[in-house]
């Protein structure tokens, strides 16, 4: 993996880390990649000596794994005006407060949570960030469903006291943190250009086997070669992506691009083969009649989420043109 | 719900290709449609009773409600027991009972009843409008398995009976009656099939937008009437494209209210989303689409009504609404951020419904092909 050696990685870069994870996703395999990529990567950054040793070596071994504690029911986009709020009790943080979409935190061992320590500082200086124990009591998960079928949860935190040293990094300096494992989940999310070659190869192979009458339809030609365009587009943001983490460098303007073109791309790529197939395309998974399982139907349900999911495309558009090409911020 | 701009848009619009006189505006029944649906709606099918309809596939208490306020009538001349209401009357109640979310055999009742009227014999008018009045469900079965509506016709009909299999029949394991596409030898026609017959057998077809499905097989299955010709067949395929594109507009302009409404509630940045740029100009780009589309669906029905239909016209309708509907819905999505995912609140109905809408007679593939050999030929 991509990780220095003490770690228990095997000392690859970042491009490794691409290739790994997207072979794994052509392949269909589970790649924990969120933990290990953005928060583990985040803890390597800012964790204490202990920390690393005992934690790295875990989320390493698949031991420990996240659910990510960022949103609140009013600090989404505007996620620095967190209300969540961790209080110093002697030798353990006592947290209050509400979480929502914590996807995962119900199979999750772990929470990386985003806590305001500081209510009178200015809003992005008093968060910090800790690494929770999921079965510490006091927390609540609810499940929340999702228009794509999948879960995600509510979760609640009422006097859930942790031990002082579950703060990773410095005291009040989380949002700075959270955005360093934020520009990296973006890295991750857009390094999905693998399930976008499978889509295109596994739609192909269902036209010419099943639809052989759809293979010379000019509307169809151009749609899988515009398709194609944009994959290949999508696959060179992540590898530039993935070059810079090579460097040490976090690919902020790069990320963010990537994340954008490749979540329009799902999009626009389901759409499309279901506009070729028509009312076949749109036969629910449950439906043994569905075309390749029902997987454009299922993508296409679950295209949002990576399009607001990791800070929202538009949000990323304005990351790209002011933090990336330096127009001035409106 | 916010004011909408409508005064101003005065009759005689005429534009290339011209439809003179379309009026957006509604006149004095449409008004007392609208009002009677949306008070319906809003009384009898919240969107808890959406979910439970939808979770259980069955809808016919919900019809019988519906019948009982005439609303299969609608289509349906005086003569027949109906209330001879305009295809654009029938369109108020579609859109607003697509901005309900309500899945109901309201728009195939309006699309079959119409083809009857317009094609069948006088005396199969007689037998079966009157049924529908009183709320027989009558669904189109007119595709085969590819679901393209141009796919040629694989079902026959000799002596009284058909045989063969649609696929992707609306409420077709519900329906009373189906009208079946077939071929008696070279000459097409329409099938009148009553279902509950032991030559009729359906199976569900899931899909993504809950709309209640089947393949629907006929064997040896006894024909209470046929209604010969090509134009028949090309009228039900026209008008089940058009009233299909209607809704499709219908869930767009749900979809953008809700997050115009929306924009305005959610705070982030200790402003209203719809105060930031960025969010405008997706709404605006939205509206663009919404509204162009509002008036080529009405424009198209107008010209059902007025028998000034060009048939080239129902594909360019079908193509610009079934390539809106997907786009909006999902903006709509990633302007509500969240929220708009959560099977609990109810934007997802009208992607789940639009998306399916879209590919109902007619792909966009199909209707892009069929504008190209128009334009091209
Ligand atoms: C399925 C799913 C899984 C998720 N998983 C997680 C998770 O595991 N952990 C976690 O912490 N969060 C998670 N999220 C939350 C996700 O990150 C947020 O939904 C996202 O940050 C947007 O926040 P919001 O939903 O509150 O939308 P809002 O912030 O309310 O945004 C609504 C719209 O307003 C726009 N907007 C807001 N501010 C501006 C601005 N200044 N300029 C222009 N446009 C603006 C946005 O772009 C968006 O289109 C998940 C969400 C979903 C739906």
């Amino acid at each position: 993996m991509a990780w220095p050696e003490q770690y228990g990685g095997k000392g690859k870069g970042g491009f490794f880390t691409f290739i790994l994870s997207d072979e794994l996703q052509y392949h269909g395999l589970p790649y924990d990649s969120m933990s290990i990529t953005s928060v583990g990567s985040t803890i390597m950054t800012f964790g204490s000596d202990e920390q690393k040793s005992e934690w790295l070596p875990k989320i390493q071994a698949g031991e420990m794994t996240f659910a990510l504690g960022y949103t609140e029911p009013n600090a989404g986009t505007d996620l620095a005006s967190l209300q969540t709020r961790a209080v110093r009790d002697g030798d353990e943080w006592v947290i209050n407060g509400q979480k929502i979409y914590t996807s995962s935190a119900h199979v999750s061992t772990h929470v990386w949570l985003a806590a305001r320590t500081d209510p009178d500082a200015p809003k992005h200086r008093g968060i910090s960030t800790f690494v929770v124990d999921i079965k510490t009591p006091g927390i609540t998960v609810r499940p929340l469903w999702t228009m794509g079928g999948s879960r995600t949860n509510e979760t609640f935190w009422e006097d859930v006291r942790i031990p002082a040293d579950a703060l990773v990094g410095e005291l009040d300096r989380g949002w700075y943190q959270a955005s360093n494992a934020l520009d990296l989940e973006r890295v991750v999310l857009g390094a999905s250009t693998s399930r976008l070659r499978r889509g295109i190869e596994e739609f192909v192979d269902y036209v010419k086997a099943e639809r052989p009458d759809l293979v010379d339809d000019p509307f169809v030609r151009t749609s899988v070669a515009e398709t194609k365009v944009d994959v290949e587009m999508a696959r060179a943001l992540s590898l530039t992506c993935a070059a810079l983490v090579d460097t040490g460098m976090t690919p902020t303007m790069e990320g963010a691009m990537s994340k954008v073109w490749s979540s329009e791309t799902a999009e626009h790529m389901y759409s499309r083969f279901m506009e070729i197939l028509g009312p076949a395309g749109l036969l629910d998974r449950d439906e043994q009649e569905a075309p390749l399982e029902g997987a454009l139907e299922r993508g296409w349900l679950a295209s949002p989420i990576s399009r607001f999911g990791g800070g929202t495309n538009d949000v990323q558009r304005r990351i790209i043109a002011t933090r990336g090409l330096g127009l001035p911020r409106g | 719900m916010r004011p909408r701009a409508v005064a101003g848009n005065k009759t005689n619009t005429t534009h290339e290709g011209g439809s003179k006189d379309v009026d957006l505006r509604l006149n004095e029944l449409q008004q007392l449609i609208r009002q009677t649906a949306d008070d319906f709606i809003e009384n009898e099918v919240p969107s808890s009773r959406v979910r439970e309809i939808e979770a259980s596939g069955d809808g016919s208490a919900l019809w019988h409600q519906m019948t009982e306020l005439g609303w299969p009538g609608l289509p349906i001349a005086e003569a027949y027991g109906g209330q001879g209401g305009a295809l654009t009357d029938c369109a108020v109640l579609v859109d607003r009972l697509c901005r309900g979310a309500v899945l109901s055999p309201f728009a195939s009742t309006v699309l079959c009843a119409a083809t009857v009227q317009a094609f069948a014999d006088e005396e199969l008018k007689q037998r079966l409008l009157p049924r529908i009045v009183q709320g027989a469900v009558v669904s189109a079965a007119a595709l085969e398995r590819s679901g393209a509506v141009h796919a040629p016709i694989a079902a026959t009909y000799a002596n009284g009976s058909v045989s063969g299999e649609k696929w992707f029949v609306e409420f077709g394991e519900s329906a009373d009656v189906h009208l079946v596409l077939a071929m008696d030898g070279a000459t097409p026609g329409i099938a009148v099939v009553t279902r509950d017959q032991p030559g009729v057998t359906t199976r569900p077809l899931k899909n993504i937008g809950a709309m209640p499905m089947a393949v629907a097989t006929y064997a040896n299955a006894t024909a209470e009437g046929w209604i010969a010709g090509g134009d028949a067949v090309a009228y039900l395929r026209m008008l089940g494209a058009a009233l299909v594109s209607l809704e499709c507009y219908s869930y767009a302009q749900k979809s953008l209210d809700m997050i115009v409404d929306y924009a305005q509630m959610r705070v982030q940045f200790g402003r209203p989303i719809g105060a930031f740029e960025a969010v405008q100009q997706r709404v605006a780009d939205m509206a663009i689409q919404v509204e162009a589309c509002k008036f080529l669906t009405h424009e198209l029905l107008w010209n059902f009504d007025n028998g000034t239909l060009d048939p080239n016209q129902v594909p360019v309708v079908k193509a610009a609404t079934g390539r809106m509907i997907g786009d909006v819905t999902m903006w709509s999505h990633i302007l509500h951020g969240g929220i708009g995912y959560m099977k609990e609140y109810d934007l997802q109905f009208f992607t789940r419904r639009g998306k399916e809408a879209a590919s109902r007679w007619g792909s966009l593939r199909e209707s892009s092909n069929a504008i190209a050999e128009a334009v091209l030929a």
